[in-house]
């Protein structure tokens, strides 16, 4: 256990002696984060620009008049700016870009509803934007939805209103059984909801349309990039030792009277060790700057620990099977960022398709990405539970790894 | 003197090809072994073998008594490598590069502290020994990469083209410490593939070409096949067949190039002038002639057929 401590001792010197790639591999992705923090925004100000909407309304009836305040009302004004036009001039501003959708009310629309007709409204998309239109457009679904909601609670009533003939002089007993049907049918939840706007839960079907804190976006994009940053250290740490293979250091180890693991497990420690502190130290300057919230510290500290491991024996593994540090890096980094990508390093996992999403699952980075989601704002007993399977499937993966990288670089080592 | 080393009928197929062809020495204690080969003759498929490196196709070696592939630990604590490239660790201190092969080599970490610092005085470096590797010229590496491997007292020594690309000064101080590792008792095995350090520090030397040990013995008893005849160098210019000479001189043409003419005469002194004119009577021009006492290169190229920096 000296000799490893001795030899562990002596790796870690060497490594602290050439900081600059371990600089480079904290600097790059904290500067990432603090660039999508600068992107989405954050400061308490909204995401996404207010949607514009040109509409055009033909229909003199009460529901063109009653959707058109709709969209206008206080709880919609925050994420759309709608202007009533002509068609003529509507349609001007379209061309002109002005705008990310136009809605036309047709002019029987309000006839159509109370005739129980299909309702249509023409929406036209501005060609040039892609995501604005589209939120857009899920606003109007929803509100045409609740229109047709509406009809089919209130139909029946508006129709006994229409059918009622008053000039037939009802007996009072008609007249109460009417104004009673009426109370009842409003005093139904569904109908209440219905004609309260403020019953729309528009935030929650878009959540990306909230109002984002910094430390929620660093919370989006830190955990990708700390396991993104223990990555790439890995593998460009993991060239040393291949450099050590190549330039005879490790064969000349193996020719001294101890095991061969024992300067390999020696050279790969270090590795897991530098390459965990460097990524307390970026996990340090995420919160301390950006406000990020890591999580309970001895839980974070065993995950990074397992995530270095995996790392470790990955790079290690990929530098086993090519020639020379260039071949390497090249096959490296080419399955790092594939690997990277899939596991959610660059792009938040919920920002994924579901296929995506579930290929994360299965992989190493996707159990670090996740790991360290799970323990943002979590208590020590949480995450330990819901994290141990995957801080113990990192371990197992970075064991199996570096005992056949091992293997392999002893079989190179005689045959170079 | 006790064997140390013992190679018996070692081979090293690799797939068709055979890198080391049944080949077997012995090196006893205070004996410095050369093995003289061009490149690609053998000599570190062979030294890889002893390190327990590489596994043999059959035949077997001792290091001490001990296999290095049955009781590897036992084998390598009698055994230090110093490889063709100085592999050390550049971003290390030298006293730092020697504590880690201690702790490679089992020293017993009390004994850590005073072996370290009695190699650096043995290697002339311990004014240096706080300074990275990296600052240290070629010879320096050198003698540390040395020190390295003796740093767990091993009583073989296998020297893998220790003396190349080193100054004169640095190969003088080099040569200087295998002899008295020698005179110390260390079994001391050296491939070169120059044949003045074999000559000068080889108290046996084996010739290898092609994985074949051809000749081996004493450097006297060497040079003595050549039997007491000089050689002839003539430079000039030279046709691809030479004219018949006069059986009475009873030359042996040793290499014949476009440029250079080597033949090996019995009387030197006596052949030289008749040699000369009969050349130039075939029209022959030979622009420099330098008669020469018989040396290993001269056994290397007679068993041979080709020089050794061929």
């Amino acid at each position: 256990m000296a000799r490893f401590g001795t030899l562990l001792g002596l790796e870690l010197k060497r490594r602290l002696r050439d900081p600059v790639s371990l600089i480079a591999w904290l600097a790059i992705p904290f500067l990432m984060v603090t660039l999508m923090v600068l992107v989405f925004g954050g400061r308490g100000r909204s995401s996404l620009p207010r949607i514009k909407i040109l509409a055009v309304n033909h229909d003199t009836g009460i529901l063109s008049k009653g959707l058109l305040a709709a969209l206008d009302s206080p709880e919609l004004a925050e994420y759309l700016d709608v202007a009533v036009l002509d068609e003529k001039e509507a349609t001007r501003r379209m061309d002109r870009g002005h705008a990310s959708l136009m809605v036309v009310i047709p002019k029987s629309f309000t006839r159509d509803f109370l005739d129980d007709k299909p309702l249509t409204l023409r929406v036209y998309r501005n060609p040039e934007q892609t995501i604005l239109p589209g939120i857009g457009e899920e606003i109007l679904a929803f509100l045409a939805d609740t229109g047709g909601l509406l009809r089919a609670t209130l139909l029946p009533l508006t129709r006994e209103v229409i059918d009622f003939d008053a000039s037939s002089r009802p007996s009072l007993e008609q007249v109460t059984a009417l104004s009673s049907r009426i109370y009842s049918i409003l005093d139904d939840p569904v109908a209440q909801n219905l004609l309260d706007l403020n019953a729309l839960k528009i935030t929650a079907r878009h959540p990306e349309t909230k109002k984002v804190s910094r430390s929620e976006i660093v919370g989006w994009f830190a955990p990708g990039f700390v396991a993104l940053a223990l990555l790439f250290m890995c593998n460009g740490q993991s060239q040393e030792i291949q450099e050590d293979l190549i330039h005879g250091r490790l064969a000349r180890a193996w020719t001294f009277p101890s095991r061969p693991i024992l300067p390999l497990s020696a050279k790969a420690m270090a590795l897991v060790v530098s390459a965990s502190l460097s990524a307390g130290l970026l996990v340090l300057a995420l919160a301390g700057t950006l406000g990020w919230r890591p999580g309970n510290v001895a839980v974070l500290t065993i995950h990074t620990l397992a995530v270095a491991t995996s790392f470790s024996g990955l790079s290690l593994l990929l530098r086993s099977l090519t020639r020379n540090p260039e071949a390497g890096g090249a096959a490296a980094s080419g399955v790092m960022v594939g690997l990277g990508f899939l596991g959610g390093c660059f792009i938040p996992a919920v920002f994924l398709p579901p296929f995506l999403r579930s290929v994360a699952l299965y992989i190493p980075t996707g159990w670090a990405v996740q790991g360290y989601l799970i323990l943002q704002g979590s208590s020590w007993a949480g995450p330990l539970g819901t994290i141990g399977w995957r801080i113990a499937a990192l371990a197992a993966t970075g064991a199996a790894s570096f005992l056949l990288a091992g293997r392999l670089m002893e079989r190179k080592a005689v045959s170079s | 003197m006790a064997v140390l080393l013992e190679v018996r009928e070692l081979v090293k197929r690799y797939g068709e090809r055979i890198a080391v062809d049944h080949v077997a020495f012995t090196v006893s204690a205070g004996e410095i072994y050369g093995l003289l080969g061009p490149n690609g003759a053998g000599k570190t498929t062979t030294i890889k073998v002893l390190t327990g490196l590489l596994p043999p196709t059959s035949g077997s070696v001792r290091i001490a008594g001990f296999d290095p592939f049955a009781e590897p630990l036992k084998a390598k604590a009698q055994l230090g490598w110093v490889g063709q490239e100085t592999s050390l660790y550049e971003d290390l201190t030298a006293r730092e590069n020697l504590e880690l092969a201690c702790a490679l080599g089992r020293v017993p970490r009390s004994e850590v502290r005073s072996r370290v610092a009695g190699l650096l005085e043995t290697i002339g470096l311990a004014d240096r020994a706080g300074e990275r590797v990296s600052r240290f010229s070629g010879g320096m590496k050198r003698r540390l990469h040395l020190a390295v491997a003796l740093v767990h007292r091993p009583r073989v020594l296998l020297l893998d083209e220790p003396l190349v690309g080193v100054d004169p000064q640095a190969r003088a101080h080099l040569m200087g410490l295998i002899e008295r590792l020698a005179e110390e008792g260390h079994a001391v095995l050296l491939t070169t593939h120059d044949m003045d350090d074999a000559q000068r520090l080889s108290s046996r030397v084996g010739i290898l070409d092609h994985g074949k040990l051809l000749a081996e013995g004493t450097v006297d008893e060497l040079q003595a096949r050549l039997g007491e005849r000089d050689v002839l160098r003539l430079s000039g210019s030279f046709p691809g067949e030479l004219p018949p000479l006069p059986e009475a001189l009873g030359a042996e043409t040793l290499s014949l190039r476009e440029d250079e003419l080597m033949l090996a005469v019995p009387n030197g002194s006596t052949a030289l002038p008749r040699i000369l004119g009969i050349l130039e009577g075939e029209g022959i021009s030979v622009e420099r002639a330098a008669l020469e006492r018989p040396s290993l290169e001269t056994l290397f190229l007679e068993l041979t057929g080709r020089e050794l920096r061929d």
